[in-house]
């Protein structure tokens, strides 16, 4: 027999999975539009609209997207020391950090919800403790107003971003940073000039996906929050309680759009380095 | 040395980050197991000594379904990732061109879009799938797709797979026997990775499944939801630790049969 050579897979074996994607993403994303295009009397553009001259959707808009873009760059501030760390340092349970750092990847919102009323609640542990040691409940229901909420989404969003940019710094190349000491640069200038520059697509990816992420979850929102309202809560209770199928698809596609506009905007960023 | 003052801080960070991710699991793992009322927690009166199992026993009389339903749907996932995600990583593994990469775009879409999006899409595209539960697995599918896809695109793009199976086609193999001998131990770190991130993605799922169960169909962070809303701290700490108990084998497996995968893990919605 003679040798002949492999052909390489066809295209064809991706079909599955694009049949699926069209059945169950393309056709809901249909669907949600031609939703949003039934509701009142103006249609579509209309019922887009209306989230903005609400004042409480828009509110609740703009503390998601507020709140999201904040979390997400303080978090990434946070994690850039302890992610080179991780990346750089071969130490002693360094495994459990990262165990223990990834474990959160698998909460949803609500149990980050439960875990800030435990501590910062108003019979939780962190008051409990201070009241024991200082006589002052120091805390006590925190938890539920804006402070906690922030807590919550940095527990959400601590693990994602030194994972990603542990990556990050475990890529990057060691020759040029020596080079660049070599050279008489200092601490601060190697920072600025190189380490940064060469971590940007990796801070836009860490910072599209905790944005993203934020953006969507309502689970914490939904357990602590009284008063602080954010756009995926308005949106399941116009949905369930109200009957309003067309405003809250309004809602879900503002909160798509800016989604997708923060990860295009990272995957592009990418693409560039 | 400012080096070692930077390590130094980095290290009280590092520290500190630890801190804040395990003080909270520690104080509900240990109010699952001993008197809330050291903790401060709680006036409820412990039952620990009337009930050898503690609360956990109770949460399973509550909650069973909801656990062994999740278990059974993340299983689903995995198995349904493999069959749709393993084929569409092999037939994108050697491509470069546009239709791959747009390929790749549109397999990774999802992650961009807020599950309450896809949630109310689903349900308004295929209002008869809510009560069977196609639409609440698609839906887990669609989040934990992508992962998987590229855990087995980076195994089957890293072991030199065309020259392998040029090798071996040249000997005279099949297609068929190509893909299981070659193909398969070649992606199986992969999938070993990206069926784990499926499962774990599944397990704690909140933002499409809320919406999407019904009472049927309800899985266990819908549960945790409940418990949390309406049992005392004892009961949500017991629900809870066993949420954490399958989902902390789940990542520990992830760490080490695939650390580098478990930073894109950072991604999951």
């Amino acid at each position: 027999m003679s040798a002949r050579p492999a052909p390489a897979p066809s295209a064809a074996w991706t079909a599955p999975a694009a049949i699926f994607l069209i059945a169950a993403f393309v056709v809901p994303a249909g669907a949600l539009l031609r939703a949003a295009s039934l509701g009142s009397v103006g249609g579509f553009f209309a019922e887009l609209l209306a989230v903005w001259t609400q004042p409480h959707t828009r509110r609740a808009l703009g503390n998601g997207v507020l709140l999201s873009a904040g979390v997400s760059a303080a978090a990434m501030v946070l994690c850039l020391a302890p992610a080179r760390l991780l990346a750089s340092r071969r130490f002693r349970g360094r495994g459990a950090a990262r165990l223990l750092l990834s474990l959160p990847l698998a909460f949803s919102g609500v149990i980050v919800g439960f875990l800030a009323i435990v501590m910062f609640g108003r019979v939780g542990f962190v008051p409990a403790l201070s009241r024991a040691l200082f006589g002052r409940p120091f805390g006590a229901g925190v938890a539920y107003a804006l402070p906690g909420l922030i807590l919550a989404y940095l527990f959400f969003e601590i693990p994602r971003a030194v994972l990603t940019l542990e990556a990050a710094f475990a890529r990057l190349d060691p020759e040029i940073d020596a080079a660049a000491r070599s050279l008489g640069a200092g601490r601060l200038d190697r920072l600025r000039r190189v380490t940064l520059p060469a971590l940007r697509p990796a801070l836009a990816g860490t910072f599209a996906t905790t944005f993203a992420v934020s953006l969507g979850s309502y689970g914490a929102a939904l357990i602590l929050s009284r008063r602080f309202s954010v756009l995926p809560v308005e949106i399941y209770q116009e949905f369930t309680a109200f009957g309003n199928d067309a405003g809250a698809c309004a809602m879900a596609i503002w909160l798509t759009v800016l989604s997708a506009l923060v990860s295009g905007w990272a995957a592009r960023e990418a693409s560039r380095a | 040395m400012p080096d070692r003052r930077a390590s130094l801080v980095s290290g009280a960070l590092l520290a500190l980050l630890l801190a804040v991710v395990a003080a909270p699991l520690a104080v509900v793992v240990a109010g699952s197991v001993v008197d809330p009322r050291l903790l401060g927690l709680s006036s409820e009166t412990w039952i620990g000594a009337s009930r050898p199992a503690g609360w956990f026993s109770y949460v399973l009389e509550l909650y069973g379904r909801q656990l062994g339903r999740s278990a059974v749907l993340a299983s689903i996932t995995v198995a349904l990732c493999f069959a749709l995600g393993f084929p569409a990583a092999y037939g994108l593994a050697a491509r470069r061109g546009r239709l791959a990469a747009s390929l790749r775009i549109a397999f990774d879409a999802p992650l961009a879009v807020p599950g309450l999006a896809v949630a109310i899409g689903l349900l308004l595209a295929y209002p008869g799938g809510r009560a069977s539960g196609i639409t609440l697995a698609a839906g887990h599918l669609l989040y934990a797709l992508p992962f998987f896809v590229r855990a087995a695109g980076n195994a089957l793009s890293s072991g030199g797979l065309p020259e392998l199976e040029e090798a071996a086609a040249a000997a005279g193999a099949s297609r068929w026997q190509r893909l299981r001998r070659i193909v398969l131990p070649v992606a199986r770190p992969g999938i070993l990775a990206g069926g784990l991130m499926a499962f774990t993605i599944s397990w704690g799922e909140f933002n499409v499944s809320f919406l999407l169960a019904t009472p049927t169909t309800q899985t266990y962070p819908s549960a945790l939801y409940l418990t949390y809303t309406t049992n005392s701290f004892p009961v949500a700490a017991a629900a809870t630790t066993l949420f954490l108990a399958a989902a902390l084998p789940a990542l520990w497996l992830l760490q080490h049969v695939a650390a580098g995968e478990a930073a894109q893990f950072g991604e999951a919605a």
